[in-house]
């Protein structure tokens, strides 16, 4: 997956841990931990505008685009 | 593999799993029967003597000793229906514990209409070889109608399993 998610580090930043983000934002940790881990296909606006809320951030410091190695080397070879 | 609770699932559910079972052991019981008919009749004694002529007699150009083969046969297509009803009675488990859409039961639909396609041409292969002389091409338009209508279902809750595993994973 090209989208990266940079939870731990926001986190990490904030001096929070992953159980009391879970009990402010209202997501299980379970779900969280499928989050952070990278492990997640898609994530709803709702459940971003409440980690934006709750960490104060933008989308961008959560969400990183990594374009994987295959992604890259196709790109390259069309240029 | 959970222990089925009889409390929860759909009355329909419930019955199937219960109706799924009493025809597995009918089909087991009419496999051994067609199995132990074929010997018998594949060894030397009155009945298998009389039955040779009355197929003679009625005309019908089997060859010989072939007609043992369609108890074999019949008994090899009885045992792939049992198999197939053990893969539905699968899928039924997984119904009355709760969810259905696990990606085993993906490839346990697929093997059920792999498994008739197999069995027909089976059949038809068998019902060839116990005549000779003559090469029929007996298609029934009935179990292919199955075969297609159970391919259609098996893609699309193939795909249904992916969007469940999609919802899953959004957070």
């Amino acid at each position: 997956m090209a989208i990266r998610v940079n939870l731990d580090r926001v986190l990490l930043d904030r001096r929070m841990s992953l159980t009391e983000l879970a009990q402010r934002v209202g997501i299980t940790l379970a779900n969280l931990s499928i989050l952070k881990t990278g492990k997640a296909r898609a994530i709803r606006f709702s459940t971003l505008d409440a980690l934006c809320r709750e960490l104060d951030c933008q989308p961008a410091d959560i969400l990183v685009y990594e374009p994987d190695e295959g992604e890259s080397a196709v790109r390259e070879a069309a240029e | 593999m959970h222990a089925v609770n009889d409390n929860i699932g759909t009355p329909v559910a419930r019955g199937l799993n219960v109706l799924l079972l009493i025809a597995m052991v009918f089909i087991a019981i009419v496999v051994c029967l067609l199995v132990v008919c074929g010997f018998f009749l594949m060894s030397d004694n009155a009945i298998s003597a009389e039955l040779a002529e009355k197929l003679a007699a009625s005309g019908k150009n089997m060859a010989d000793r072939m007609y043992v083969f369609s108890f074999f046969g019949a008994a090899l297509i009885g045992a792939i229906w049992f198999f197939v009803l053990r893969i539905l009675r699968k899928i039924v488990k997984t119904l009355l514990e709760g969810d259905p859409f696990v990606p085993q039961n993906i490839s346990r639909l697929r093997q059920i209409w792999i498994i008739i396609a197999v069995a027909e041409i089976i059949r038809i292969i068998i019902a060839n070889m116990a005549t000779i002389g003559e090469v029929t091409l007996d298609l029934r338009p009935g179990t292919w109608f199955v075969v297609f209508v159970v391919a259609a279902l098996a893609e699309v809750f193939r795909h249904g399993a992916e969007l469940r595993r999609d919802a899953e994973l959004t957070i």
